[in-house]
């Protein structure tokens, strides 16, 4: 046993000795062990991070659909009835339409004359980009009251925005107030003014669509326009089946009725920039294991050729009477102990770079590091092969 | 031969896994580079669909920024010796109308748009009619307010401006867009206007006929219960001498389609009064005829009517808006998803550049005129101005209007189009960036030349925009506040922002992909070198003990290296390809293809590189001191 330790531990010594010798290979190989597993750790990273990125673009990113007519015609004067504004706002789930679940954003403009203000129009709008005539680029500014958010336009508050320079009158608790009655119907309804706008069209009023003119009764009105953004990106296709349940896909060929409209998915832009970006991934994906295998490569014959000098050597310690097996590993043990610190190396650097390694990354810097001993063991392995007969008939 | 040569091909072994070893780092390395060039150009196509724009504010836009400096003249962006940060392209487009044989123009009708008959103004709405005066009511206004002189001192200014109201009974329509045909028959039409004969003469006479030449408005609706219902359907108005509130003609007062004067009697006093005359070479709005008015259009009389008037309106109720364009995206409603494509396509960057006579046309004036994709139609242009006019029917907003067809503004241009595209967007829209559906765009290229005015106006937005670069938007605007100019553009860019994080990942995931590539090519290198050298150093040694002088042995020595440099090189150039080749095309069979000049690019510059550092690390080598004994070079 005391023989066996005083043999081991002077084999340890001996390999120190060998790596210190060989000191040159010795860090070269180091930097190569430490760059595959950096590698491989980088690379698992690039492509989560890639990921993370489009998966971020895809909730982000908005895909508008417009309503038109049938033929796809009229997408701001479709004379359409709110029940399909309310399908597409969650508000008729006893009937069994979950539409809203496949939408978001809706955005809709209905508009009524008044009698009272004279020559007025009431716009029922969900949201200001509902109505193109409050948009800033129409020159439109809209300053709501404190307290006040364009979500209440969503609601069926009876508050309402008014041109700037039109009359409005303090009511009983003190805010502002405009009468309105519809020509159409007659309905009279005192609406809190919530915000002003300047540079819009003069005579209008804008109000929540919903906005409850009568209590307890619902409204059926005519819509304009009407247009809202998928719900999910991630499950497009689901919901445009879902959308054309409801609606059809716009064509010039198609027989328009007054109950059938289009939608428009304008969806050309996100899906093509979507397939360029998976493509990416997915070649990210696929030089993965191409560059491990290079990686391998590079180990190997880096251990091969490094291996191939000390043929001689082997052959001493073969005739001193080490056995193959112990030679193997004496020889292995120098490249795992120069790939191990390269693998230490390599993490240490993947940590400081990317701030952290993941369990992914750490499987990838394990199978880098496993790819690294294969190819130096196999280089190793028929290095040692040394025949020291054949060697000495050489040497002769 | 070169001894160093010959001991590589001797040891065929070390040199086959050298240049292999060597070829799979350069192999490494030219997947590296090539999937980062290929990511930027895959990042490059991404950027390419999207495009961000500038659109005038109108309320906060002042043409200061597009004064050249020093005269008024006005000078395009893209002209100014200043430069504009992020600016890619300023699109000037321009404003044409064109007859469309055989394809009647849109009127508000023919779509159920009863909100505003304004929309109709020329083209649509031009009529020529017989009608019976039925009474005549002359009224004066008076005027009164004070102007500023330019001395400061204030003058009171008061006179009375005179007109006249006649009201007509329909005898026949002799030429009418044939969508007001679906209307309630018209019993009545009223004429308010201030334009009188010579010596201020009404020209009207209660008992007469007469032939009626304007623009007779459909009759004003309002919403009942039942949708829009006209409040007095068989009545019209007919429209001579209202203008529109922009532009104007400096020169001469009208409206495009006539022109007056004004004729003032008492000037100076406080009876001073003002009317308005047609100019000499105006149209006539009126003539009286006795008896058939078929019979009085063979008259000389009635020749201008039946030979310019009648065919006037015909031209225009085949009449469309033409937009030239340079970059359908720029326009704020194809940019913003408002307008888009149904069917086709857009137009092509080779389309644009070489003028090619294609055309988009909108859905609801293709099925009007049983229109398709593939379809041609012939466009005689005419020059036409573009202004707005306020709604006075519906909502106080503006509207576009343009100049009629006039025969003296033919351009004299006149070419059949290819129907590529046909897009849906907001038929009959009020506002500054809102053009109607008898718009017809096609590439500008197609019309100009030369000095022909394509009345391009940048102080209309939807006739002016600029491109910027994407993800440029803040440095523009940073750059125009620095100026003075912050605040006067409205900026949209299709959600490109929603990608810049996702854009940046790619970016920078390429940036680290080539520079692996490059750091496993560098590690790779040294230890070729290391190792082709210690190789060599024996035979090195013998030849300096043999007397061979350092710069013929470091000749040999690079030489011995740049064989393996290049045939490493060429190795792993082969090698890079077929492996990205079989990825790329057989594994992922997209457009992520290969370029064989990248790659050969990667191959040589490798090899130039690894034939630099050899050389570079043979110097030494080839320069031993010879008496240094071998111990102490730590063998």
């Amino acid at each position: 046993m005391e023989q066996c330790k005083k043999t081991g531990g002077a084999l340890r010594r001996l390999t120190l000795a060998v790596l210190w010798r060989r000191r040159g290979a010795s860090l070269l190989l180091i930097a190569i062990a430490a760059l595959g597993v950096f590698a491989s750790t980088a690379l698992h990273s690039l492509s989560a991070r890639q990921e993370a990125a489009m998966a971020e673009l895809e909730r982000n990113a908005r895909i508008q659909c417009v309503v038109t007519t049938a033929q796809g015609k009229n997408s701001n004067n479709l004379k359409m009835i709110s029940v399909l504004v309310d399908m597409l706002l969650g508000a008729r789930h006893e009937r069994g339409c979950y539409l809203d679940e496949y939408v978001r954003d809706v955005r809709a403009l209905a508009s009524a004359p008044l009698d009272i203000p004279a020559e007025t129009e009431l716009r029922r709008i969900l949201s200001f980009d509902s109505d193109a005539s409050l948009s800033a680029v129409e020159g439109a500014s809209i300053r709501l009251a404190e307290g006040w958010e364009e979500s209440a336009f969503r609601t069926d508050q009876r508050v309402c925005l008014i041109p700037e320079g039109m009359e409005a009158q303090p009511g009983p608790d003190g805010a502002l107030y405009v009468s309105t009655r519809e020509k159409m119907t007659g309905v009279s309804v005192d609406l809190q003014v919530i915000g002003t706008v300047s540079g819009g069209p003069g005579n209008v009023i804008w109000c929540p669509f919903r906005v409850q003119r009568q209590e307890g009764v619902s409204e059926a009105f005519q819509v304009d326009s009407c247009s809202f953004d998928i719900g999910d990106n991630a499950r497009l296709e689901e919901c445009r089946a879902a959308i054309y349940e409801t609606f059809v896909e716009p064509k010039l060929s198609n027989v328009g009725d007054f109950m059938t409209y289009g939608v428009l998915v304008q969806d050309e832009t996100y899906l093509a920039t979507m397939e360029e970006f998976r493509s990416n991934l997915s070649l990210l994906r696929v030089l993965l294991p191409v560059l491990m295998a290079l990686c391998g490569g590079i180990s190997f014959f880096a251990a091969y050729l490094t291996t191939r000098g000390r043929v001689r050597e082997f052959a001493v310690m073969r005739s001193l009477g080490l056995k193959r097996g112990r030679m193997f590993l004496l020889v292995f043990e120098e490249y795992a102990l120069l790939t191990a610190a390269g693998a230490v190396l390599g993490g240490l650097a993947g940590v400081l770079l990317e701030g952290g390694l993941s369990g992914g990354a750490l499987i990838r810097a394990g199978a880098g590091l496993a790819v690294f001993w294969a190819g130096a063991a196999a280089a190793v392995g028929s290095m040692t092969q040394v025949n020291v007969m054949k060697l000495m008939r050489t040497e002769e | 031969m070169n001894i160093l040569i010959k001991k590589l091909f001797r040891s065929k072994v070390f040199t086959s896994l050298t240049i292999l070893f060597m070829a799979a780092a350069v192999a490494l390395l030219s997947i590296g580079i090539c999937a980062w060039r290929e990511t930027y150009a895959q990042l490059e196509r991404v950027g390419a669909q999207y495009t961000t724009i500038a659109v005038p504010n109108p309320y906060t836009f002042t043409p200061a920024i597009l004064w050249r400096e020093g005269d008024k003249t006005w000078l395009p962006l893209t002209r100014q010796e200043r430069k504009y940060p992020g600016l890619l392209a300023e699109d000037l487009r321009g404003f044409l109308v064109a007859h469309v044989a055989g394809c009647g123009t849109l009127s508000c009708y023919d779509v159920g748009e009863y909100r505003s008959a304004d929309f109709d103004v020329y083209g649509a709405a031009m009529a020529v009619v017989a009608a019976k005066c039925t009474s005549v009511q002359n009224r004066s206004n008076l005027i009164e307010h004070t102007r500023t002189l330019e001395d400061g001192t204030t003058e009171d200014i008061k006179y009375r401006i005179d007109n006249y109201d006649t009201n007509f009974s329909m005898e026949e329509i002799v030429c009418r867009h044939p969508a007001y045909s679906e209307l309630p028959e018209l019993k009545t039409i009223n004429l308010s206007t201030n334009i009188y004969a010579a010596g201020k003469k009404i020209p009207f006479e209660v008992g007469k006929t007469y032939l009626l030449f304007g623009i007779l408005n459909g009759p004003m609706s309002h919403q009942g219960p039942n949708g829009y219902e006209f409040l007095f359907p068989d009545r019209a108005m007919l429209n001579v001498d209202q203008t529109p509130f922009s532009g104007g003609f400096a020169s001469r007062r009208g409206n495009g389609l006539f022109y007056w004067q004004m004729i003032t009697i008492n000037e100076g006093s406080e009876n001073e009064e003002r009317y308005y005359c047609l100019e000499d070479d105006s149209l006539p709005f009126y003539t009286e005829y006795t008896g058939s008015w078929r019979d009085f259009l063979c008259t000389e009389d009635g020749k201008i009517w039946e030979e310019t008037l009648i065919p006037l309106c015909e031209i225009n109720h085949e009449s469309a808006a033409i937009i030239l364009t340079d970059n359908i995206d720029s326009l704020y409603q194809f940019n913003t998803g408002a307008a888009s494509l149904l069917e086709g396509r857009r137009f092509t960057a080779e389309e644009y550049a070489n003028g090619d006579e294609v055309c988009l046309v909108s859905a609801a004036y293709a099925l009007k005129n049983g229109l398709d994709v593939g379809d041609a139609i012939n466009l005689d242009f005419y020059h036409s101005n573009l202004r707005y006019r306020t709604s006075i029917l519906g909502p106080s907003e503006d509207i576009l209007v343009h100049d009629p067809c006039m025969p003296e503004a033919r351009l004299g241009v006149q070419k059949d189009y290819e129907i590529i595209g046909i897009y849906t967007a907001p038929e009959f829209e009020f506002g500054h960036n809102s053009f109607q559906a008898d718009t017809i765009f096609i590439p500008k290229g197609s019309v100009a030349s030369g000095d022909m005015e394509l009345n391009e106006d940048p102080w209309s937005p939807l006739l002016y925009s600029l491109v910027l670069k994407n993800g440029k938007v803040e440095e523009f605007e940073e750059h125009l506040a620095a100026l003075g100019c912050g605040g006067m553009f409205e900026y949209f860019d299709q959600q490109y922002s929603a990608l810049e994080e996702t854009y940046a990942v790619l970016t920078a995931n390429a940036r680290r992909l080539a520079a692996l590539g490059a750091a496993a090519f560098a590690l790779a290198a040294a230890l070729f070198v290391f190792l082709s050298l210690r190789r060599m150093a024996p035979a090195v040694r013998g030849m300096r003990l043999m007397g061979v002088e350092p710069g013929r042995v470091w000749r040999e020595l690079t030489a011995a290296l740049a064989l393996l440099a290049a045939g490493s090189a060429a190795l792993g150039g082969l090698l890079g390809a077929a492996l990205y080749d079989f990825v790329t095309n057989r594994v992922l069979a997209s457009r992520v293809a290969l370029r064989p000049e990248v790659l050969a690019l990667c191959a040589a510059a490798a090899a130039a590189a690894l034939l630099a550092v050899s050389a570079l690390c043979a110097l030494p080598a080839s320069r031993r001191k010879l008496l240094q004994s071998p111990k102490k070079r730590g063998r």
